[in-house]
C-alpha cells in the first residue's frame, strides 16, 4: 500500500467522523424540536483495493444518514394520538355545558320542575290570594326560563364546535398540501432516506392529520404517503385533495373533494373532528329531548288549564307556549296573556269561579305524577333521566379520554426511546467522533511526514 | 437491544402534563373539601340522580305540605272555637226554652225571652259569619264574601276549600255554614219560631221546638267533632320531620370528611413530590461536564 493511499484512508476516516460531528450537531440543535428523529451516520468499510495478490483497505465510507424510525411504532402513536384527541375534544365540548342541567344537587331542571308543583301546591291554602297565584306564575317562568336557557346554550355550543370544525379544515388542507409537496420533493431528493429532515416534517403533518381529522397513512414503493381519510385518498403522490366541514344541513358533515363533486366523509373521520362532531350529536339528543319535554309539558299543562276557570270566571287559556320559528325548548316561555295575570290563572272548576275553588288547581297538581311525557315519563322523571343521560356520557367520555390519553403517552415515550435525541448519548458520540477526528488527522499527519522523508532523500 | 433513550426536553413537557393534570384532581379535592359536596355535577354520580332527586322532591314536597298544613291549622282552629262559641249560644237558647216553657212564668217573662232569643239568634249569626282576615270560615268556597246577612239567609256556597297536606292528601279548611247551620235542622228558623212562640205565650209550641234546639246543638258538636279530627291530620303534617331524607341525601351527595382530607392530603404530597422530581430530573447531562 503506497503512502498516498494511505493519505486517502485517512482523509477517509477525517470524512467520516467530520460527518459524525455534523450529525450529532444536527442532533443536539434538533433535541427540542417537535417530530425530529434522531439521525444517524451509515458508515461503512470501503471497498478494498487490490494490489497484486492483496486486498488493501480502503478506509471508510458514508453509506448515508440515516434515520431512527420504526414505521409500525410511528403508526401505532399517530393512531393513538388521533383516538386521544377525539375523546379529549369530545369531553372538552361536553364537561363544560353538564352543569347547565344541574349545577348543583337540587339546581337544575328537574328542581324549577319540582319548584312549580310545590308552587301550585302552596296555592291550595289560598287559590284566590294573588301573591300566590303570583308566585305560581314566578314559577311557571323560571321553569320555562330554565328549558330556554339551557336548550340556547347547548344550541350556542353546537354552533361552536361547528366554527371550530370549519376553522380546522384550514389546517387540515394546509397539512394536505404540504404533505403532497413533501412527497413531490423527496422523490426529487432521492427517497425518505437521503431526505430524512423532509420525511421529519412529513411525519408531523401526518401526525397533525391524525389528531385533526383521524386520517391514516400507508406508505408507497417510492416512500410518498398516501393518506387516507376511510376508504377516500386525500393526499397520493404530489396530489391533494380538499376537506371541508359544512354546518349549513340539518347534520353536519365532512366532505372530500373528488373529480366529480364533494364525497361525504363525515362517518370515516376521526380525531379532534371526530369528537367536535360526536360533541354535536350528543347535544342534538338532548335538545331533542328538551324539545320532547317543552311540547308535551306545556300541551298537558295547557290542556288541564282549559278545563278550568280563572278569577272572573273566564275558561282558562294556555300556560305556555311554544310558538315561533326553531326549537320547542329554545320557544317556551309563560303566555303572553299569562305575563304579569295572576288571576288568569285558572284554578277553579266552576265558571262561578268562587275564591276557595281549587278542583281545577288540584287536577294541575296531579300532573305532577302523570306520564305526561312521551306517555310514559312524570316530568320530574323525564328530567332526572336526562340528567343522568348527561352524567353518564360526560362521565363515560372523562374515563375514555383518559384512558386513551395514557395510551398515547405509552406509545409516545416508546416512540420517542427509538427516535428521540439523548443528550447524553449526543456527547458520548461527540467525544468518540472527536476523538476519531483527531486519529484520523493523526494518521494524514503520519502519513505526511513520512512523505517529507521520503522527498529529502537524495 | 436498543437502549430507552431520555430526552429531558421532552420529559420536561410530558413532566409538565403530568403536574398541570395532578394541579386538576388536587382542584377538584379541594373544592370537595371545601363545599363538602361529592356530587356538584351530573358526571359526578350518573347513575344516583334518581335517588337524590326523588330524596329532595320528598324534602321540599314534605316542606310545603308543612307550611300548607299550618295555614289551614288556624283557619280549622278558627271554626272550632266558633263552633264552640255557637254550642255555648244554643245551649243558652235550651236553658231559654226549658225555662220559658214552664207555665209558672208570665206572658211578660216570655215577651223578654223572646227578646233575648231574637239576640242570641243575631250573636249565632255573627258566630256563622266569622273571619278570619277578609276570609269567611263557613261561606263554602265563596269565602271571599260573608256567609249569612243580617236576617240569617245563607250567601256563601256548599262546597269546601281544600288544603293539600301530602301526596293526594287534602283537608278541609272551610265550612258549608248551611250544613252546619241548616243541615240537620235550621238552626236561625228554629230561633224565629221559638221567639214567635215566645211571643204569642204559646208553651206547647216552646216545648215542640225543644227537640230542634237539642238537634242543632248535636249538630254543632258533631261538627267539631270532625274538625279536631281534621286539626289531627295538620298537626301530625305540620310535625313531618325531613331529618331522614336530609340524612340519606347528605350520604348521597355530601363528602365524608375523613376520606376526602385523606385524599386531599395524599394529592397534596404526591404533587409536592412530584414538582421535586421534576426538578431533579432535569438536571444533570453529560454536556455539562465536557471541557
Amino acid at each position: 500500500m503506497s503512502l498516498l493511499s494511505s493519505l486517502r484512508v485517512g482523509h477517509s476516516g477525517l470524512s467520516a467522523a467530520s460527518a459524525g460531528v455534523d450529525v450529532t450537531s444536527h442532533n443536539v440543535s434538533n433535541a427540542a424540536t417537535p417530530g425530529f428523529s434522531r439521525r444517524r451516520v451509515e458508515q461503512a468499510i470501503a471497498d478494498p483495493l487490490r494490489r497484486g495478490p492483496q486486498w488493501i483497505g480502503a478506509g471508510v465510507r458514508i453509506d448515508g444518514i440515516g434515520r431512527a424510525a420504526d414505521g409500525l411504532i410511528a403508526r401505532r402513536a399517530t393512531l393513538a394520538a388521533g383516538t386521544s384527541k377525539n375523546l379529549e375534544t369530545a369531553y372538552g365540548a361536553l364537561q363544560p355545558i353538564e352543569s347547565l342541567f344541574e349545577s348543583e344537587a337540587g339546581r337544575g331542571l328537574r328542581g324549577v320542575v319540582d319548584a312549580f308543583f310545590n308552587a301550585l301546591s302552596a296555592a291550595t291554602t289560598d287559590p284566590a290570594d294573588r301573591s300566590r297565584r303570583s308566585a305560581v306564575l314566578k314559577s311557571a317562568t323560571d321553569l320555562a326560563d330554565t328549558v330556554q336557557s339551557t336548550a340556547k346554550s347547548l344550541e350556542t355550543a353546537q354552533d361552536e364546535q361547528m366554527e371550530a370544525a370549519v376553522a380546522d379544515m384550514n389546517g387540515v388542507n394546509e397539512d394536505l398540501t404540504e404533505i403532497a409537496a413533501l412527497n413531490a420533493r423527496m422523490i426529487a431528493a432521492g427517497g425518505p432516506l437521503t431526505a430524512g429532515d423532509l420525511a421529519d416534517r412529513r411525519d408531523l403533518a401526518i401526525r397533525r392529520l391524525a389528531e385533526s381529522i383521524g386520517a391514516t397513512v400507508h406508505f408507497e414503493g417510492d416512500g410518498t404517503a398516501t393518506v387516507m381519510l376511510g376508504g377516500h385518498a386525500v393526499v397520493s403522490g404530489a396530489e391533494a385533495r380538499q376537506v371541508t366541514a359544512d354546518a349549513t344541513g340539518a347534520t353536519p358533515r365532512v366532505l372530500v373533494s373528488s373529480d366529480s363533486g364533494w364525497l361525504d366523509a363525515t362517518s370515516e373521520a376521526g380525531g379532534e373532528v371526530r369528537g367536535r362532531l360526536d360533541a354535536w350529536t350528543e347535544m342534538e339528543g338532548w335538545l331533542t329531548d328538551l324539545d320532547a319535554f317543552a311540547t308535551d309539558f306545556s300541551a298537558a299543562l295547557n290542556t288541564q288549564h282549559s278545563a278550568g276557570f280563572d278569577r272572573t270566571g273566564a275558561a282558562g287559556g294556555n300556560v305556555f307556549d311554544i310558538g315561533g320559528t326553531g326549537r320547542a325548548s329554545v320557544n317556551l316561555r309563560l303566555d303572553a296573556a299569562m305575563v304579569d295575570a295572576p288571576d288568569a290563572l285558572a284554578f277553579a272548576g266552576a265558571a262561578t269561579a268562587a275564591a276557595g275553588d281549587g278542583v281545577n288547581l288540584a287536577a294541575l297538581i296531579g300532573l305532577h305524577d302523570d306520564p305526561i311525557i312521551g306517555g310514559t315519563r312524570s316530568a320530574g322523571t323525564y328530567m332526572t333521566e336526562l340528567v343522568g343521560d348527561v352524567g353518564a356520557v360526560v362521565a363515560g367520555l372523562q374515563y375514555s379520554a383518559e384512558g386513551a390519553a395514557a395510551v398515547l403517552e405509552d406509545a409516545d415515550a416508546l416512540h420517542a426511546s427509538l427516535t428521540s435525541v439523548d443528550l447524553d448519548e449526543e456527547a458520548t458520540n461527540l467525544l468518540m467522533f472527536q476523538a476519531a477526528y483527531q486519529a484520523a488527522a493523526k494518521v494524514i499527519q503520519t502519513t505526511d511526514q513520512m512523505l517529507q522523508t521520503l522527498m529529502e532523500i537524495g | 437491544m436498543e437502549p430507552v433513550r431520555r430526552n429531558p426536553l421532552l420529559s420536561a413537557e410530558r413532566n409538565a402534563l403530568r403536574l398541570l393534570r395532578m394541579k386538576e384532581q388536587l382542584a377538584k379535592a379541594e373544592d370537595k373539601a371545601t363545599t363538602g359536596l361529592a356530587v356538584t355535577r351530573p358526571s359526578d354520580a350518573p347513575g344516583a340522580w334518581s335517588p337524590i332527586h326523588r330524596l329532595q322532591q320528598s324534602i321540599a314536597d314534605i316542606e310545603t305540605w308543612a307550611a300548607n298544613a299550618t295555614q289551614g291549622a288556624t283557619l280549622v282552629d278558627t271554626a272550632e272555637e266558633a263552633l264552640a262559641s255557637g254550642s255555648d249560644i244554643l245551649k243558652m237558647v235550651r236553658e231559654r226554652a226549658i225555662q220559658f216553657a214552664n207555665e209558672t212564668y208570665s206572658t211578660r217573662d216570655r215577651l223578654i225571652g223572646a227578646d233575648e232569643i231574637d239576640a242570641l239568634k243575631q250573636q249565632l249569626i255573627d258566630v256563622a259569619n266569622t273571619h278570619l282576615g277578609d276570609r269567611s270560615v263557613f261561606a263554602g268556597t265563596a269565602y271571599d264574601g260573608a256567609a249569612y246577612d243580617a236576617l240569617g239567609n245563607y250567601l256563601g256556597n256548599s262546597d269546601r276549600p281544600e288544603v293539600e297536606i301530602g301526596k293526594d292528601q287534602r283537608v278541609p279548611t272551610g265550612l258549608d255554614g248551611q250544613a252546619v247551620f241548616q243541615g240537620a235542622v235550621d238552626v236561625f228558623a228554629t230561633l224565629d219560631a221559638l221567639a214567635a212562640a215566645m211571643r204569642a205565650d204559646d208553651t206547647t209550641s216552646i216545648r215542640n221546638l225543644l227537640p230542634d234546639v237539642t238537634t242543632a246543638f248535636d249538630s254543632l258538636v258533631s261538627w267539631r267533632e270532625e274538625l279536631g279530627f281534621h286539626q289531627v291530620r295538620l298537626a301530625d303534617a305540620q310535625a313531618a320531620d325531613t331529618s331522614l331524607e336530609k340524612l340519606a341525601l347528605e350520604e348521597q351527595i355530601g363528602a365524608d370528611p375523613a376520606s376526602t382530607y385523606a385524599e386531599l392530603m395524599g394529592l397534596r404530597t404526591a404533587y409536592e413530590a412530584a414538582l421535586q422530581v421534576s426538578g431533579t430530573a432535569s438536571g444533570a447531562k453529560l454536556f455539562d461536564f465536557i471541557r
